[in-house]
């Protein structure tokens, strides 16, 4: 532990007040402990981004106070109530005022479209009259709700940590037409559910699309064939083939950390396990073996081990292994079935789908399967993936009946519960990393 | 280690005072706890910072109004999280100000040392 003196408390800009260079303060006479702190999410106010075109400045303001209220971190202020309505990035805030509305953090941008869409923030705490991150952008001109979701992430990783998830895109299958004859295609999106892409026509089903870490491939579930084969999709071309001629049916793919291997499940002679692949082409490798169905397998972000489900103990459960398969370890030991594991980005969590009593729950774990704990509990729940800060997970919900699935999402403190819109019935959803 | 010698003083118990000897007029009890639930009623940290163990200590100083005038971190871990919880700490007391403590014992609370653990 480091003791942090005034003099290196200044440098780190967080004393506060205005202590004179020199002044010595008396011996404290009383020393109080307050212990316990609750959550509540931060009032931020958010006036309008200050730009030669006030509609353009108000529409990307809009779009960051949203994402940050939808993190369930912050709690943006009605911009009407606020001292100012526009905000200006380049100069300091008369912070009496902004602390006599009660605001702590505020944040002020400016935006302008021209050739490139030249942007800038500032936050400043109030309290500590002190600037805590200021940042500018040049962006292409196309790309406006990007400006605002990387804004986005800048406020949230100054004043919440680690990274933000806003500037990110989700890819699911989207589902329409009766319950019967239900038609399944791939789909993509920003987080929030603007701009909606559909990948594939709908005439052939495609299912459980996964993103690579560059976010220009995706692996997914291709009916075209007959039988269900992994295909690999490059986003910029719309270039697709198949990954692999192994087995009667594969399924269930993923793309290592570095992009460079692709794991998946092969079903053969009703048997099912789990190989991997170079995306570059080769012969797949068998990781491993027996007549169990083992499916389901995640990368942990370091590249060295897999997690996957296997029925091979009697019921289905979550497995870990080398990278390079065998030696496979159980880790669930909860009550149920559980399936669909999935390794938090940050490595610190793995996500899962697990059936007990009738009801589906989406849960996590420590990676040696201590610490487990629900997160949402439904009729039928599953398929979770996590956005790349490690701290939300998206999934699917479906309600049964003739309605159709939708995509939700919940923090890894069981708060914030929020539907995704999507023009249609969405399932299988798979996030994407921050994008470059 | 941080706080060791802070906490291993032997008149100081958790949110109980260590008294100067030579105060006339102290401090209650009462006045203490108040002043603890006035504060855990305004500070607010993430949900993953709840069990980091981590701390800060804060010296402040009051008006006899009961405001805060000034506040200086004595310590805390230099971290993003020790950032976090120094800046969530400052705005709880400030923000819960004013606090009820009686003037007749002002010169004992007008300097105060807080060590804040979620």
């Amino acid at each position: 532990m480091t003791l942090i003196t005034r003099r290196n408390a200044l440098k780190l800009g967080l004393a506060g007040g205005a202590l004179l260079a020199g002044s010595s303060m008396a011996m404290a006479q009383l020393r109080i402990v307050v212990e316990g702190a609750n959550f509540q999410p931060l009032p931020i106010a958010i006036p309008d981004f200050a730009s030669s075109d006030p509609a353009f400045g108000k529409e990307i303001a809009d779009i960051v106070r949203a994402n940050l209220r939808r993190s369930g971190l912050f709690l943006p202020l009605d911009p009407a109530s606020l001292p100012i309505q526009v905000g200006d990035p380049n100069g300091t805030p008369d912070f009496n005022t902004w602390r006599t509305a009660n605001v702590d953090a505020l944040v002020m941008g400016g935006v302008e479209r021209g050739g490139t869409i030249s942007s800038s923030v500032r936050v400043w705490d109030t309290q500590q009259a002190a600037q805590v991150v200021g940042k500018s952008y040049n962006t292409d001109p196309n790309s406006s709700r990007r400006v605002a979701h990387i804004i986005s992430d800048a406020i949230y990783e100054s004043l919440a940590g680690g990274t933000g998830y806003f500037d990110t895109r989700v890819i699911y299958t989207a589902e329409s037409g009766p319950k019967a004859n239900r038609v399944r295609r791939l789909a993509i999106m920003d987080q929030d559910g603007a701009n909606v892409q559909y990948l594939t026509d709908g005439s052939t089903m495609a299912l459980t699309p996964r993103f690579s870490p560059n976010g220009d491939m995706v692996v997914y579930m291709n009916f075209a064939d007959g039988n269900p084969q992994v295909y690999l999709l490059q986003l910029s071309t719309g270039r697709q083939q198949r990954l692999a001629n192994v087995g009667a049916m594969t399924f269930a793919p993923r793309f290592s950390p570095d992009g460079g291997t692709v794991v998946f499940s092969v079903e053969q002679a009703g048997a099912t396990n789990i190989y991997s692949v170079g995306t570059g082409g080769g012969s797949p490798a068998q990781l491993t073996s027996g007549a169990a169905i083992d499916t389901g397998p995640s990368f942990s972000p370091d590249g060295s081990r897999i997690v996957f489900e296997s029925d091979r103990g009697g019921s289905p459960q979550i497995y870990m292994m080398g990278s390079g398969g065998g030696n496979a370890q159980r880790v669930s030991f909860g009550q149920g079935s559980y399936s669909t594991p999935v390794w938090s980005p940050k490595g610190d969590l793995i996500a899962f789908t697990r059936q007990s009593g009738g009801q589906f729950n989406i849960g996590i774990m420590n990676p040696d399967g201590s610490g487990e704990r629900m997160l949402y509990s439904s009729f039928h729940a599953e398929g979770p993936t996590w956005a790349p800060n490690g701290r939300v997970i998206m999934f699917f919900q479906d309600p049964g009946g003739n309605d159709g699935p939708k995509l939700m999402s919940v923090d890894i403190w069981g708060r914030n519960l929020l539907t995704i819109p999507t023009e249609s019935y969405a399932s299988d959803p798979a996030w994407s990393g921050l994008r470059a | 280690m941080m706080g060791t010698a802070l906490l291993s003083a032997p008149l100081l118990l958790a949110g109980v005072v260590a008294l100067s000897p030579v105060a006339a007029h102290a401090v209650s009890q009462a006045e203490v706890d108040g002043f603890v639930q006035q504060v855990k009623s305004c500070w607010s940290i993430l949900p993953e910072d709840v069990g980091s163990g981590l701390s800060v200590t804060l010296r402040i100083s009051l008006d006899r109004d009961g405001s805060v005038t000034d506040t200086e971190i004595v310590e805390v871990f230099e971290s993003e999280i020790g950032e976090r919880l120094a800046r969530s700490a400052i705005r709880a007391l400030v923000q819960c100000a004013p606090y009820d403590f009686s003037t007749d014992s002002y010169e004992q609370w007008k300097q105060l040392e807080i060590t804040l653990q979620p």
